[in-house]
């Protein structure tokens, strides 16, 4: 699938290794979408702290509020996504009520396994209504698989009521073509290995939720010739040099390392999973964080819209 | 202080922080080290990405006790993966007054859902083990890898949540209609009865008489699962058990670990330190390098491209000021967390390593830097 149909996408999901800046992609995908024109909304899934809090200097809440022109966040925690799903499920406000005043009830759906994912996931679903397109940023690898396996749990345990109805829709929601589950990864062997690992589970998972791509960040192109890395060798086998010449060759062997992480990683997503890959490049001019996380955000979208440019242009 | 003192005075290391951030190989590192000095140490992940195998150079490990190989050293390493389905069976026999209850529940079908596939329950079974392996007082030392769970010390709660579940307040509630179904032909009375209908609506009749059934069987184990989730928590504030917060210098992770920290501290829970994985070593002296390496260039290139000096050069420059003004800023992230962290407590750097961390070898180096 090429990155401007990903990019079109009504649900996309996100999830990924820990670190491999899941979060960032989601705001460069929302921010995209906002500037193609799209209502977007980007979720965060029941976190007690915000990871979009730290780019976009807004704490989202649960009910959606503008982060920037167009492009919204909102932070699904159980609470109030369970008086809205009761609202939806039951759809009778008295009984509603009647269920939320009773502490048991309350314990009882805190605490059954699975409610507080499906009650969220349904949440998800019911927003695409409001929103041209919603991103979410999943938990990672083996935690978004949980969320993920639990309709298709949920539909199989409760096989007739309401429960199994939302879940069905759940399941219909992730299964159709206009849904796709994005993995994060980063040009490092382990990280590789899981996301491999990751998308054999997720092609397992009862929901037939499409993963055409992986995004991979911190990539540096390679562009360093043989008779370069020869003589970078060579001048590292050097003995008897002061310690400014070996921190530059330190330098140059971390960079030029980059650049070979980067061409085996892309070669082993390639040939192990046969996905395709969007690789973002490394931020930041200096390496650092000149300009804040947002601003790296924004690099990171408008790299997103040249390639989705490029891609409408052929 | 020396990281080997920490590893003498403690029992049990918990490794908590984001993901990505080497902390399961961290976790490896501690234990590789502890071994080496002749302690007898497992390392605990319930981390379901098997990080930990990798940094072992295993394949995968599962849910037993599996000792790691190590040639010159006094103490033995031992690894476990917790892995949620096995370890909730071992529990339902362990705690089964009989034969008939253990079968029971072994074959409800809505038990076989929870403990596979249900979120969560990796976490729910997480201190159940760690409680096995520390009483058991087979190791000197227990290091646990925490999963990388975005909601700060969820693995300390969720337990509580399955314990708040089986409340006999909660199963009584909600087996009493059972119970006296069981006498009276389903006997409903109250606000109860009506919103036990309206359960039944929600959830489908079947569902609920199968979940009865579960949590009926279930109803006698509650006072074991209290119990060993209480011995848990206390046995997190002994003095013998610490907390170490694991990051990277990054943005996200520094925000983690600062995070974290104050959590600990709210819940009193005891913290050695902060380790700073992954940290880009730079001196940042001023250099040009065609100042220093113009003539050994010229020397080593005599059968190369010709313009591959000058090419290289460039590309060292621009790489060595990278590099600087990479590590400059982990260095301003690094200070922020210091202000967050305990009297007492202490910062290590670990060097991000050329290479990537998996095997013995490069697992003694990082305990190695720990030591600085």
């Amino acid at each position: 699938m090429r990155l401007v149909d990903f990019a079109e996408c009504r649900l996309i999901l996100l999830t990924g290794k820990g670190g491999t800046g899941k979060t960032s992609v989601a705001a460069a995908l929302g921010h995209l979408g906002a500037m193609e024109g799209r209502r977007t909304l980007v979720v965060e899934v029941d976190s007690q702290r915000s990871a979009l809090a730290e780019i976009f200097g807004v704490t989202p809440s649960y009910e959606p509020i503008e982060l920037s022109e167009g492009l919204w966040g909102a932070n699904l925690v159980f609470g109030p996504a369970l008086v809205d799903w009761l609202d939806e499920t039951v759809r009778a406000a008295k009984i509603v009520k009647l269920i939320l005043a009773n502490q048991m009830v309350q314990v009882f759906l805190e605490a059954t396994p699975g409610a507080r994912e499906l009650v969220i996931l349904s949440k998800v679903v019911s927003l695409l209504e409001e929103f041209d397109q919603v991103v979410v940023d999943m938990p990672a690898s083996g935690h978004a698989i949980n969320l993920l396996k639990v309709p298709t749990t949920a539909a199989r345990l409760m096989r007739t009521g309401p429960i199994h109805e939302r879940a069905s829709d759940v399941l219909a929601t992730l299964g159709d073509s206009s849904t796709a589950l994005g993995i994060i990864a980063l040009p490092e062997e382990m990280v590789v290995n899981e996301t491999v690992e990751l998308y054999s589970k997720v092609r397992q998972l009862g929901c037939q939720v499409q993963v055409p791509l992986v995004f991979l960040n911190r990539c540096a192109a390679p562009t360093m010739t043989e008779d370069e890395h020869t003589l970078l060798d060579r001048l590292s086998d050097l003995e008897d040099v002061d310690d400014d010449v070996k921190e530059v060759l330190r330098a140059g062997r971390w960079d030029a390392n980059l650049e070979r992480a980067t061409a085996d990683s892309l070669g082993r997503l390639h040939g192990e999973i046969g996905v395709g890959v969007v690789p973002f490049p490394r931020m930041g001019v200096l390496g650092g964080f000149e300009g804040g996380p947002k601003r790296v955000v924004e690099q990171m979208a408008s790299a997103l819209r040249r390639r989705v440019l490029a891609e409408r242009s052929t | 202080m020396k990281f080997d003192r920490l590893l003498a005075q403690h029992k049990l290391i918990i490794c908590v922080g984001s993901g990505g951030v080497g902390k399961t190989t961290t976790a490896a590192a501690i234990g590789l080290r502890g071994a080496r000095e002749g302690r007898k140490v497992l390392v605990l992940t319930i981390d379901p990405a098997r990080r930990l195998a990798n940094s072992l150079g295993l394949a995968q490990f599962g849910n037993e006790e599996t000792q790691i190989e190590l040639k010159d050293a006094t103490g033995e390493l031992w690894a476990m993966m917790l892995d949620s389905q096995s370890t909730f069976d071992a529990l339902i026999r362990k705690v089964s007054p009989d034969q008939e209850t253990q079968d029971k529940i072994l074959d409800n079908r809505i038990y076989r859902h929870i403990a596979d596939s249900f979120g969560g329950s990796q976490e729910y079974m997480a201190t159940e083990r760690l409680y096995d392996v520390v009483v058991s007082g087979k190791y000197d030392l227990v290091v646990l890898d925490t999963p990388p769970v975005k909601n700060a010390l969820d693995f300390l709660e969720s337990p509580g949540r399955l314990t708040r579940f089986l409340d006999r307040r909660v199963l009584q509630w909600f087996l009493a209609p059972y119970e006296e179904g069981r006498v009276f032909g389903r006997l409903f009375r109250g606000t109860s009865a009506v919103v036990f209908r309206l359960l039944g609506y929600i959830f489908g009749r079947e569902f609920l008489d199968e979940l009865a059934e579960f949590l009926y069987i279930f109803r006698d184990l509650y006072d074991g699962f209290r119990e060993r989730h209480e011995a848990v928590i206390e046995m997190f504030a002994e003095a013998t058990t610490t907390f170490l917060v694991v990051c990277a210098p990054t943005e996200p992770s520094v925000a983690v670990a600062r995070y974290f920290l104050d959590e600990l501290s709210e819940r009193q829970m005891p913290c050695a330190g902060v380790i700073v994985n992954q940290v880009h070593q730079c001196a940042g002296s001023v250099v040009e390098p065609a100042e220093i390496l113009s003539e050994v260039i010229a020397t080593s290139t005599t059968d190369l491209d010709p313009h591959v000096g000058a090419q290289l050069l460039a590309r060292l420059s621009v790489a060595h000021r990278r590099l600087m003004g990479l590590a400059k800023a982990e260095g301003l992230l690094i200070d922020s967390i210091k202000s967050r962290m305990p009297v007492h407590s202490i910062l290590w750097r670990v060097p991000r390593f050329e290479g990537e961390v998996h095997d013995l070898r490069a697992l003694d180096r990082v305990g190695e830097s720990l030591q600085d």
